[in-house]
């Protein structure tokens, strides 16, 4: 006997439901307030009807915010009977739906969690990689969108330390770009791509990845790459990457 | 009101290890009826607290500006 696949949502790059039986062809043209429905119940671990639907509604008076629930709801049992549970005053997705921004959550716990090393640790696939919602401008979704996108940039920093420590530098470089694709502009993540070249014997890579992030520093912010960020090079290179000593609060010059 | 105007503003801020200041992106998507699926664009890059207000003024003005041209080409 073949299991039927689990009922699946996607929110990562936009929304679709898989259902169980027909997961080859995902829904995506659902009515807005049902999408709605199911990427708030996907994300949120506040079961109450009373917050989800004053959440999915902030602009209507309160009856009728539980009246376009009720509908979403209905609306969704008929396409996708079983996707949601309803007991009281509580909604929930059912226990077998699959999500993939939990998937993503799951992964940079792993990642995070210093027990488990670099050996056990991988890329998160593609599927995990995208923006939360693109388009969407609820503020429920901007906030998530950022939790997320601060979670996963963490957790790729440090995947690119396991994977060194592990030695495998082909993927901690892949994390470490990943994660610079995140927020260009962000120091920690261009040392995690600094600090796998130099493990990896490449200090001349090391250095045009150092030297390409500090222009555009200079050319966007006008300020230049910390200690922490130089002193990685000048270990290796002292002459070219001096960094100077650091100012002890109430030392007098001279 | 299919006239509605809206947008908002997200200011990222962070600080790096051992850095003097902070560093900033300012971005801004179009939440406007009717606008859905526009992405977010960056409108400003920031080291310093005038960086970041510099830009928020800026921005508000642009809004203002191009809410009163769409309200009054509607007229």
């Amino acid at each position: 006997m073949t299991l039927a696949p689990p009922t699946r949502v996607t929110l990562l790059d936009g929304f679709a439901l898989w259902l169980g039986d027909d997961a080859a062809v995902p829904l995506r043209d659902l009515p807005r307030a049902v999408q709605r429905l199911v990427a708030r119940l996907s994300l949120s671990h506040c079961p109450d009807r009373n917050v989800i639907a004053g959440q999915l509604w902030p602009d209507v008076p309160e009856d009728h915010a539980h009246g376009s629930l009720r509908s979403a709801l209905w609306r969704l049992r008929r396409v996708a009977p079983g996707t949601v549970e309803v007991s009281g005053g509580s909604l929930s997705l059912s226990a077998g739906v699959c999500v993939d921004v939990r998937e993503l959550e799951t992964w940079a716990s792993r990642v995070l969690d210093p027990q488990v090393r670099g050996d056990d640790l991988a890329l998160p696939g593609e599927a995990l990689r995208g923006v939360l919602l693109p388009g969407w401008d609820e503020e429920w979704v901007l906030l998530e969108r950022e939790r997320l996108r601060q979670l996963r940039m963490h957790a790729l920093e440090a995947l690119a330390d396991e994977l060194v420590v592990a030695g495998r530098f082909g993927e901690a470089v892949e994390a470490a770009y990943a994660a610079v694709h995140e927020e260009p502009l962000r120091e920690s993540a261009h040392r995690a791509v600094v600090r796998v070249h130099l493990a990896e014997g490449n200090t001349a890579e090391a250095c045009r990845a150092y030297e390409a992030f500090r222009d555009v520093l200079a050319d966007t912010l006008g300020v230049a790459p910390t200690h922490s960020m130089t002193g990685l090079l000048a270990r290796v290179r002292p002459q070219a990457y001096a960094v100077a000593p650091a100012r002890v609060p109430g030392a007098r010059e001279g | 009101m299919d006239g509605d105007r809206s947008a908002a503003l997200l200011v990222r801020i962070w600080l790096e290890d051992g850095a003097q200041s902070f560093r900033g992106r300012l971005t801004t998507l179009d939440t406007s009826p009717g606008r859905r699926g526009t992405e977010e664009a960056t409108v400003a890059l920031a080291a310093s607290p005038d960086d970041v207000l510099d830009a928020v003024r800026a921005w508000l003005d642009a809004f203002l500006r191009d809410a009163r041209n769409s309200i009054d080409s509607d007229g």
